[in-house]
């Protein structure tokens, strides 16, 4: 039996105004419950715009994003459903790390619905101990600093968890860990994952699949399944399959550039 | 930097203004005597110094009166000006259409003002207090309003993000964002504060004492040691606000927030 879908995206179109030329054009998107994806794609080819599209952080100027929790389709609101970790930790200076986490507990009213045991729970899957949690993130590394923002985004158990090239600023061997552990925080909590990236090994790594965005109108370009690949661990960067893998993206994503370059070239006069 | 490299920073900084306070007096001293000028033109610092031993009871007491009517003016500023700030924060269209006569009370000269503030409003303390709180109010406003509007968009984003009201929004996100502004605005407005009370006090005549009235009163004299004595501890006054709302502010910030004055800035 298949899995309900977690994320669909219908008919969505974008434009920054009015009068302005359509940057995304997605026509269907569907994401079954528990899959990790990752979109790809050159600088401009709108993978932040689809993300924040997805977060209801930007309007649609047409199409609809939707989840549905379980088979019958729910018709919530993403934005109630979502976790969102952005490209830059965000986290408020003057609150500490447990602070910074309970956030959206707060602004929904609904501090209750986070015990002290849930968030312990949480501290100790993020990979935070108790003493960092009443650190304020001046006080806190660049990597700590992503987890409490992780943290954050999963206070409220979400279904669905977006993150916006969290690992971009991080040195290589951090990046490398996190990745690990936010694959085996999306594996523990059967959440539903859209990444944004640009480093082709991270997309691979971490998903199940990945889509290549590219076109101007920006759309799906490729549509790559990764779910062949074993238990996401440190070996796996080393497994000739993974690398064929990473090779089929990248020629994708290097298709992708070229259809942008060519469209462009038809356009000019 | 080390520690023994910051200490000798640290001391650097405060020996550096106290030598060039020692040279400056002992040049004062020596061109005094020097020139032979008389002391009704310009008195010697030690003649200064004299003075202001001589008239301490009633400097402590100009002193007093003037520091606690700057400190109402003060007081009226930080709440009428954090409350401005609040609708201005809220609303563009209040913004355009108040902003601009707030930034007339900082460009009407107060010395032009303060008679017809006194004549209309109170020949005594309250008169002299609302000309404080009219020259204090305005970097209250500006600091404020920047701080509660030049907040981190990915903050704001991420409240949004949240569905948070605009109720929240402001409590919990803005406001404390714009403390270390306010804290700011209030040292600078602290020794406008004592500014506005002394020149308020020029035109209440002598229902007050305050160092305004004392200065007004020594001018035509001829000890003039004394009105350098009486402004030596106006020029004081303002420096120890200065200092009190500095020391205080950095306390509060990093107490509570985990921020300073100078890097509030830059936590994010």
């Amino acid at each position: 039996m298949p899995l309900p879908n977690s994320l669909r995206v219908s008919g969505l179109r974008f434009q920054y105004s009015i009068a302005g030329p359509d940057v995304l054009d997605i026509p269907e998107l569907i994401v079954p419950q528990g899959q990790f994806v990752s979109l790809l794609g050159a600088s401009g080819s709108g993978k932040s715009t689809l993300l924040r599209l997805i977060a209801g952080l930007l309007l649609p100027t047409a199409g609809s994003v939707d989840t549905a929790h379980s088979e019958t389709p729910a018709k919530t609101l993403v934005k109630t459903a979502t976790g969102m970790v952005f490209q830059s930790p965000n986290l408020i200076p003057w609150r500490t790390a447990r602070e910074n986490v309970v956030l959206p507990a707060e602004l929904g009213l609904q501090p209750s619905r986070v015990s002290d045991r849930d968030l312990n729970g949480l501290f100790e899957l993020v990979g935070l101990n108790s003493n960092d949690t009443r650190k304020r993130s001046s006080e806190l590394s660049g990597g700590m600093q992503m987890r409490v923002s992780l943290a954050r985004a999963l206070v409220l158990q979400p279904s669905v968890l977006l993150m916006d090239e969290p690992f971009a600023a991080l040195d290589d061997l951090l990046r490398m860990q996190l990745e690990e552990d936010v694959r085996r925080i999306h594996d523990e909590r059967s959440l539903t994952t859209v990444l944004v990236t640009h480093n082709i090994n991270e997309a691979v790594f971490m998903s199940d699949r990945v889509l290549v965005l590219g076109g101007d109108p920006s759309t799906i370009h490729a549509d790559v399944d990764v779910s062949i690949l074993s238990v996401r661990n440190r070996t796996l960067r080393s497994d000739p399959e993974f690398h064929r893998l990473v090779d089929v993206v990248t020629d994708a994503l290097h298709a992708a550039v070229s259809a942008v370059a060519v469209s462009q070239q038809e356009a000019t006069p | 930097m080390t520690y023994s490299g910051r200490m000798r920073s640290v001391a650097l900084e405060l020996a550096a203004p106290i030598v060039v306070t020692i040279f400056v007096l002992v040049a004062w001293q020596f061109g005094v005597w020097a020139s032979g000028i008389s002391n009704i033109v310009i008195p010697s610092p030690v003649e200064v110094w004299r003075a202001l031993v001589r008239q301490a009871p009633q400097l402590r007491e100009a002193c007093l009166q003037t520091a606690t009517a700057a400190m109402v003016g003060l007081f009226g500023s930080v709440v009428f000006g954090v409350s401005s700030a609040f609708a201005f924060s809220q609303s563009r269209l209040i913004r355009s259409a108040f902003y601009p006569y707030a930034i007339l009370l900082q460009t009407v000269p107060i010395i032009a003002i303060a008679p017809i503030v006194v004549i209309a409003v109170d020949r005594g303390f309250y008169g002299v207090a609302l000309i404080s709180m009219i020259i204090s109010i305005f970097p209250i406003i500006t600091s404020t309003t920047t701080g509660l509007l030049q907040v981190d968009l990915n903050l704001l984003e991420l409240f949004r993000l949240n569905s948070a009201t605009r109720w929240q929004t402001l409590w919990k996100l803005r406001l404390p964002n714009a403390l270390p502004y306010l804290i700011s605005g209030i040292r600078i407005a602290g020794g406008a504060a004592i500014v506005g009370a002394i020149v308020g006090e020029f035109f209440v005549g002598s229902s007050l004492k305050g160092l305004g009235v004392m200065i007004e009163r020594k001018k035509s004299g001829i000890h003039t040691d004394e009105l350098y004595a009486t402004v030596l501890v106006s020029t004081l006054l303002g420096i120890a606000v200065f200092a009190i709302v500095t020391v205080v502010g950095e306390w509060i910030l990093k107490r509570f927030f985990g921020m300073s004055l100078s890097g509030a800035g830059r936590n994010r």
